[in-house]
């Protein structure tokens, strides 16, 4: 397979890819997700390792608010979002490519795919939050390339509480 | 007015204090919101503002007061799954800042989100300047950086109506 021919076509999820789609965001967050670097950092949260966190997202997600991007047939990416209509503020929530299918715009198409569903949903601005860390310079030079300008700079923090007696 | 050895004393919020919260919002964030200008953050602050006191859950509110008078809040949320309870919008009125009023907030906040059972607590700020005495208040308080994130935003295209 070469990078450059690879054909993707987008599509709105279903009920029926739940499966399909936890199992993609735990391969496809494997490097780059918050919930593993605080296991990492503090031990197993909540009882259940990051995966299984990562997993239940898809698992109770609205999949109206889920796309899936494709490669020949087989589920290669996904980006979820928000809608306000308060506000009009659209957010892009987790979006991921298999590391193996990254760097050939995939991640583009899902986010351009988004944008234009917020823009048709009535929504005014997108707002959308990644790491400053290294893994995450592709995300934010995506982000960039596509119009997006850095408004808020954050930091957070975790603590490790006295155990209570149980 | 000099607020230090004055009695701080923090308490549960109750329905009535919606107004009070309304006032400490406005007048506790403004300064802060002031060294960020923008159209968009202006916006985004207005509706934050008009909302917050409307939506949050005050059975998860601390207040504190001096001498009777309001002059900071403390919200949290708790979930049972993670066990993580979340620090969240937390301010006091600028003319009393310095004197700890934030720091025992957060810490009846603490003792409250132990006691439900939570094994951490989580809490995120700003990583510019007006956020340095925040940063400094949770770091002392043992709090670790987890990590770091920006937030962009896009103005789309204005479709026709």
């Amino acid at each position: 397979m070469t990078q450059e021919a690879t054909e993707i076509e987008i599509r709105q999820a279903v009920e029926a890819d739940r499966d399909t789609l936890a199992n993609l965001i735990v391969r496809a967050f494997a490097d780059v997700t918050t919930n593993r670097s605080r296991e990492e950092q503090f031990g197993v949260i909540g009882g259940r390792s990051w995966d299984e966190w990562e997993a239940d997202i898809m698992r109770t997600i609205d999949v109206d608010r889920v796309i899936i991007a494709e490669a020949a047939g087989r589920a290669v990416g996904f980006a979820t979002y928000e809608l306000d209509d308060a506000t009009r503020i659209g957010t892009v929530s987790d979006n991921a490519v298999l590391p193996e299918y990254r760097g050939r715009g995939i991640g583009a198409q899902l986010l351009a795919h988004v944008l234009r569903l917020m823009e048709e949903a009535g929504m005014e601005f997108a707002e959308v939050s990644t790491g400053s860390e290294d893994p995450y310079a592709p995300a934010r030079r995506m982000y960039e390339r596509q119009g997006f300008t850095p408004y808020f700079r954050s930091i957070y923090y975790m603590k490790k509480l006295a155990q209570s007696t149980s | 007015m000099d607020s230090r050895g004055a009695a701080i004393a923090i308490r549960q919020a109750v329905e009535a204090d919606r107004e009070t919260l309304i006032e400490l919002c406005v007048f506790a964030y403004a300064d802060v919101h002031a060294q960020q200008p923008g159209e968009l953050l202006d916006r985004i602050w207005e509706e934050w503002k008009a909302d917050l006191p409307h939506v949050i859950d005050i059975n998860k509110v601390v207040i504190a007061e001096i001498d009777g008078e309001a002059v900071g809040f403390a919200s949290y949320k708790i979930d049972d799954a993670t066990r993580i309870g979340m620090v969240d919008d937390n301010a006091v009125l600028p003319r009393y800042r310095g004197s700890g009023v934030g720091r025992q907030m957060l810490v009846r906040v603490l003792e409250i989100i132990e006691a439900a059972g939570m094994e951490f607590a989580e809490v995120s700020t700003g990583l510019e300047e007006p956020y340095s005495p925040a940063r400094r208040m949770y770091e002392r308080q043992g709090f670790e950086p987890l990590h770091r994130s920006v937030t962009y935003f896009k103005r789309l295209a204005q479709r026709a109506e």
